[in-house]
């Protein structure tokens, strides 16, 4: 069985722990440099606002609402995500943290275990202990988890499981297939050309032809509705924790040259690992270290952790960030012994790049900005670029609405009466 | 050089009990110097734990967030401060929540001619 968490309107719920007063009012979150809507509070939905709306557009009818808006202060959001994943991780002994704000748990063959008790027990738990409202849903299958995550939020419930065929029979019936994960518009468009409009549909087709018309990303899916697992669950805690390439040299090494290659190198790991698992970084540290064991030598242990205006994953980006890093905490006159780049604050990709391309549809996208990014590293970051994007030198990002660092900083911390 | 056998002792092992559900604010007022509990002091607040009578609670109140002390009573709950002025009453049928325990305060009792320096840091005020 496998559960999938989330927590509900994320970036909302983060702001509303700090502002209870916000509870029951419209709240929207904007992207990057105030952009565009990435999240909602529930009373947004209802008056209409949209994924992805360009704030001007919806400006008007946020004031008229008396929303409540916030630049993304994504400070906070990768600290309380964080607690999240550490206290699911208390429930289950594999944990795979899919993106800043929904994770996969396996919860092995438990039997005897009322599953039902055990969702509500993870839901109100992790509600008291983080602040953060969550959803469970549990399934044989992670597409499965998935779904009854997503029905639990349609019926107003923070849980649902799917344990037993018949459970899972009544809720195909009547699931749009748009809301399957997996199914993208290219897909979803496919689907509706047969005529197939429910989970349950889409399930009763044979599986030659699913695979045949769908690929093998499709075969699966509807293997895994059928409660066949397919997709496997990797421990990818690490995207909580940080990416870090580091390694010792194998002699000291005293010149800036030397340990200038050493650290593009870790840089361009760093950034490697990154795109693999689709997020991008806000912070990027750089350290040095002398051999602390070897007495003789004078010790020198600097790190300096650069913010970057905007969350990045390409090579050239974080090389270049790297390298200046590098050259601010740089002292001739040591040894060293060892030096490494640390990413931390990973956010996903699809939020820094998501709005810029919602005409598209979701392949094309990532083909655009896969291309843009090979582009750009093999000629230089800015070589190609999105028209909105701008030519303006000065890459200010707007945050005109930002909250403060409730959980990161000391100097912005809340005060009580 | 000296190995040690055990890490040396870190104040946070003593202070923070668990680190994912600890929040921290700071005192900004008088109204509890009685629990001593002066103002600037660091609150060190943990969700986990459910207030009994006695604890010291940070909850929100009509836009605001404050320290007091859970006292709850028959047919309403007293917020305490060391006045009654400063006391928060909750009648029976209004919505209160805890937003966490306070398991101890930070008191900075530094010198202000010692914080210079990284000495500024100490309770960081």
């Amino acid at each position: 069985m496998f559960a999938h968490v989330d927590i509900n309107n994320c970036y909302v719920s983060c702001e509303r722990l700090f502002r209870p007063e916000l509870e029951g009012r419209v709240v929207v979150v904007l992207s990057n440099n105030d952009g565009c809507v990435i999240a909602r509070s529930n009373e947004a939905k209802a008056i209409g606002i949209k994924m992805a709306d360009a704030e001007f557009i919806v400006r008007e009818r946020l004031k008229e609402s008396n929303a409540v808006i916030f630049s993304s202060n994504y400070a906070l959001y990768a600290d309380m995500s964080a607690r999240l994943m550490n206290n699911l991780a208390r429930y289950t002994y594999t944990l795979m943290v899919y993106s800043i704000d929904e994770a996969f748990m396996a919860l092995g063959n438990i039997k005897g275990i009322d599953l039902n008790q055990h969702a509500a027990t993870i839901s109100n738990n992790v509600f008291r202990d983080t602040g953060l409202p969550i959803t469970v849903g549990i399934g044989p299958t992670l597409s499965l988890a998935k779904l009854a995550n997503k029905a639990a939020k349609k019926q107003g419930r923070n849980f649902l499981v799917l344990d037993t065929a018949e459970k899972i029979n009544a809720m195909v019936q009547t699931f749009p297939i748009e809301d399957v994960w997996g199914i993208g518009m290219a897909y979803y468009n496919k689907l509706r050309e047969i005529n197939i409009q429910t989970a349950h549909d889409f399930r009763s087709l044979k599986a030659d032809f699913v695979r045949q018309q769908m690929t093998v990303q499709g075969w699966r899916l509807h293997q895994e509705l059928w409660g066949i697992p397919c997709n496997v669950i990797k421990d990818v805690a690490e995207r909580s924790k940080g990416i870090e390439s580091s390694q010792s040299f194998n002699t000291y090494q005293t010149t800036l040259e030397k340990v200038e290659e050493a650290v593009a190198m870790h840089a361009g790991t760093v950034a490697l690992k990154l795109r693999q698992q689709k997020s991008m970084a806000l912070n990027l540290t750089v350290y040095l270290r002398t051999n602390k064991h070897n007495v003789k030598h004078d010790q020198y242990y600097p790190s300096l952790t650069v913010k970057i205006p905007f969350a990045a994953n390409s090579v050239h980006e974080l090389t270049q960030v790297c390298v200046q890093a590098l050259r601010a905490i740089w002292q001739p006159g040591y040894n060293y012994l060892k030096t490494g780049v640390r990413a931390t604050g990973i956010i996903p990709e699809g939020e820094v790049q998501n709005n810029l391309f919602n005409e598209y549809d979701n392949s094309r996208k990532q083909e655009i900005s896969k291309l843009l990014d090979q582009i750009n590293d093999r000629y230089g970051r800015g070589t190609l670029r999105l028209g909105v994007e701008g030519f303006d030198k000065t890459w200010k990002m707007k945050q005109d609405y930002l909250s403060r660092q409730y959980t990161t900083n000391w100097a912005e911390i809340i005060v009580t009466r | 050089m000296l190995t040690h056998e055990e890490p040396d002792l870190d104040v946070s092992e003593i202070i923070v009990i668990d680190p994912d559900n600890t929040f921290y604010m700071r005192m900004g007022s008088e109204a509890m110097t009685g629990y001593h509990i002066l103002k600037d002091h660091i609150l060190v607040i943990d969700r986990t734990l459910k207030p009994v009578p006695g604890s010291i609670v940070v909850f929100f109140h009509e836009g605001e967030f404050y320290t007091r002390q859970y006292m709850p009573e028959h047919s309403k709950l007293i917020l305490k401060a060391q006045t009654e002025e400063e006391s928060v009453i909750i009648e029976n049928g209004e919505s209160w929540s805890c937003w966490g325990v306070v398991t101890l305060t930070l008191n900075p009792v530094l010198q202000p001619a010692h914080k210079i320096g990284r000495y500024i840091r100490v309770c960081a005020c």
